[in-house]
């Protein structure tokens, strides 16, 4: 979580920013000796388009104001990373306005940490992120804090407060991470107090990885990871994960078709794994390719989300016969909505393919995830371009698939996104 | 006496063979004290790219460390790169993003990216890359030249066949014509001398963009890094180096 992240009035937004004019103009003296200070600064618009079709429209038709009808934002944001000796930290600084003219300006903390050592040891403590899994479209072994994958803007990653113990040789390593250390139980496991490990080797050309992590909700879960490159254009690589106890959310079992809270609750389920497969193939001229396929026994299953169009069909069907309930019903259908953030991933079985291509400094991209269970499908565009210091991105997101398809039927239809960033 | 001709002509080749391996060997060790000077080594370096007007398109700036046995580490430091870093392990690489804290797996082709690629400033030893056999004497302008014509011996290098004249006397290298694996020559190569040390690499693109790019080199030390410097694991962990 942020350390700080709350509104501030207007007038601050000038603040932020004149002390980042400030930072940067700064920079050349401080790079001096042992100080480091880079940074970058982004401005950003987006637009998002609500789906009409999805139970969350519905929902908002029937009980006006359940949710968010911005469809435009406007973000700018600093990001400053310094570093002194063994000391490293990474912040950012975001002012946003959306189509409402509401504006907000926040300021947060990705990274303060420092680290210690001889080389061969590291003792590490601080808000630190760390990554540990191979994949790209899905990393079931980010078992330290799991960042947001095939996001369509990119962000940087806000670490977890951990205390880690590092061992390197020059081709092996151990780890071992406390994370959230100070941390009361919790219904989350991305927040839960945790112990985890990780062992590294590199052997005959092959990265191989193994995963341990004990948290206090979660129980124990072990993995393991391979990353190797087949031949000169393929790389290829796998993980899998196995957990005792993963909690999520779940359906009441005698949930009634109308009910007074969320019938989405906090639910345990045992002996889940999770299990990807990918492939990177890169051409002489530059053409990159690449094939995912993943399973994730924590998501909801088949008969989970059949009965989720059930009762969505259900709930609007009762209009009929209880019309008296219209405001109830809406928000029935609101919590419906929960259901899509039960797990990491929607679908069990998951279908990840993307192209791109490098030219002089530009590189267009076309990626498409596939549910195969239901056929729903995400399209992804993209054209970037990298100048000197300067670079140019923008992509357009689209849901779809058959109408009961779940990704047909998210809040969103269709994002676009246009961003320039300048490097310092 | 027929049969005896064609043996001699035989024997005189085998026997040539092996010295001429290590001619070449010895020439192109000669070839690389001029490029890195001894094996363990920080390059700092300053790529500089021209559109096809002769405009300047963008700079960009490198530390290497060339270490023993094809092992170097590219640290990326202008601002629109910085924090990046490729670690190459003989015919492994690993390419480190500022943003996502881990090592990611790179191809040799992935290697080739950009106007100059990563093999153009991290892959520096010929002596250790490549071998092949001497052309003949050409002339480079008004100097004497040995053209030589090198294959890689490993398959991962970016460039798997050099033609490379270097000069007669000092064996300095000259000019280069670099090949990637699909036999297309991918860029041209001049060589900038400056007190006995190639000061400048000039690479002009004949794949696509045509683009002409100049790697400087700004200074050269001798440097063995600590072993943990050549672990991926331990690059992920320490995004700040020095």
């Amino acid at each position: 979580m942020p350390a700080y992240q709350g509104s501030v009035p207007l007038l601050h937004i000038t603040t932020l920013f004149l002390l980042t004019t400030l930072l940067c103009s700064t920079s050349t003296r401080a790079m001096a000796d042992d100080f480091d200070f880079n940074g970058q600064v982004r401005g950003l618009l987006s637009n998002y388009s609500s789906n009409s079709t999805s139970p969350m429209a519905y929902a908002n038709q029937l009980t006006p104001g359940l949710s968010n009808s911005n469809s435009r934002l406007a973000v700018a944001e600093t990001e400053l990373r310094a570093s002194f000796k063994s000391i490293s930290a990474v912040a950012t600084l975001q002012a946003q306005a959306n189509d409402a003219s509401h504006t907000q300006a926040t300021a947060w903390l990705n990274e303060l940490y420092g680290s210690f050592g001889d080389g061969a040891w590291q003792l590490s403590a601080g808000k630190k992120t760390i990554a540990w899994d191979v994949g790209y479209g899905f990393r079931p072994n980010d078992v330290v804090a799991q960042e947001k994958r095939r996001s369509l803007i990119s962000n940087t990653v806000i670490g977890k407060p951990l205390a880690s113990l590092d061992y390197f040789t020059a081709k092996s390593s151990l780890s071992l991470v406390w994370v959230n250390p100070v941390h009361a139980a919790t219904n989350n496991v991305a927040d839960e107090q945790a112990l985890a490990a990780r062992l590294y080797q590199h052997i005959n050309g092959v990265d191989l990885h193994g995963f341990a992590r004990y948290g206090q909700r979660a129980s124990a879960s072990l993995g393991a990871a391979l990353s190797w490159v087949a031949t000169d254009e393929m790389e290829v690589h796998a993980s899998v994960r196995y957990q005792k106890h993963t909690p999520g959310l779940r359906m009441k079992d005698d949930a009634n078709l109308l009910q007074r809270s969320s019938p989405w609750q906090d639910s345990t389920q045992d002996n889940a794994v999770q299990l990807m497969l990918g492939a990177n193939y890169t051409t002489e001229s530059q053409h990159s390719f690449f094939l995912e396929a993943w399973w994730d026994g924590t998501a909801l299953s088949g008969k989970d989300w059949q009965n989720w169009n059930k009762r969505n069909q259900d709930l609007r069907n009762s209009l009929n016969y209880l019309p008296q309930f219209q405001r109830e019903i809406g928000y029935n259908l609101a919590w419906q909505n929960q259901a899509l953030s039960a797990s990491g991933n929607i679908r069990r079985k998951n279908v990840f393919a993307r192209w791109s291509w490098q030219e002089n400094g530009w590189q267009p991209s076309l990626d498409v995830l596939w549910t195969p269970e239901d056929n729903g499908r995400i399209i992804t565009a993209a054209l970037g371009w990298q100048g000197d210091r300067i670079s140019i991105n923008g992509g357009l997101r689209l849901y779809g698939g058959p109408n009961k398809a779940i990704l047909a039927q998210l809040p969103d239809s269709r994002m676009a996104y246009v961003s320039a960033t300048w490097a310092f | 006496m027929k049969i005896i001709t064609p043996l001699l002509i035989v024997a005189a080749t085998i026997a040539a063979m092996p010295v001429q391996a290590a001619d070449i060997s010895d020439i192109l060790k000669a070839a690389d004290q001029y490029r890195i000077g001894t094996e363990n080594m920080q390059v700092e370096t300053r790529i500089t790219t021209f559109a096809k007007d002769g405009s300047k398109e963008k700079e960009r700036s490198y530390m290497v460390f060339s270490q023993i046995n094809h092992q170097s580490l590219v640290l990326m430091q202008s601002p629109a790169e910085k924090g990046q870093k490729v670690l190459m392990l003989g015919d492994d690489f690993w390419m480190l993003l500022p943003g996502s804290q881990r090592p990611l797996r790179i191809t040799p082709m992935q290697k080739l990216l950009g106007d100059a690629s990563i093999g153009d400033i991290a892959t520096m030893s010929w002596a250790q890359d490549y071998t092949g056999k001497i052309i003949g004497e050409e002339k480079c302008g008004e100097r004497a030249c040995l053209h030589l014509s090198l294959n890689a011996v490993r398959k991962s290098v970016a460039y798997q066949r050099i033609e490379l004249w270097l000069s007669k006397n000092h064996h300095e290298p000259v000019k280069a014509d670099l090949f990637v694996q699909s036999e297309k020559l991918a860029k041209q190569a001049s060589f900038v001398l400056d007190k006995n040390e190639v000061a400048e690499m000039v690479l002009l693109d004949q794949l696509s963009s045509h683009k002409e790019t100049r790697v400087r080199y700004v200074s050269r030390k001798q440097k063995t890094v600590p072993e943990q410097w050549l672990n991926p694991m331990f690059l992920a962990k320490n995004p700040n180096l020095e």
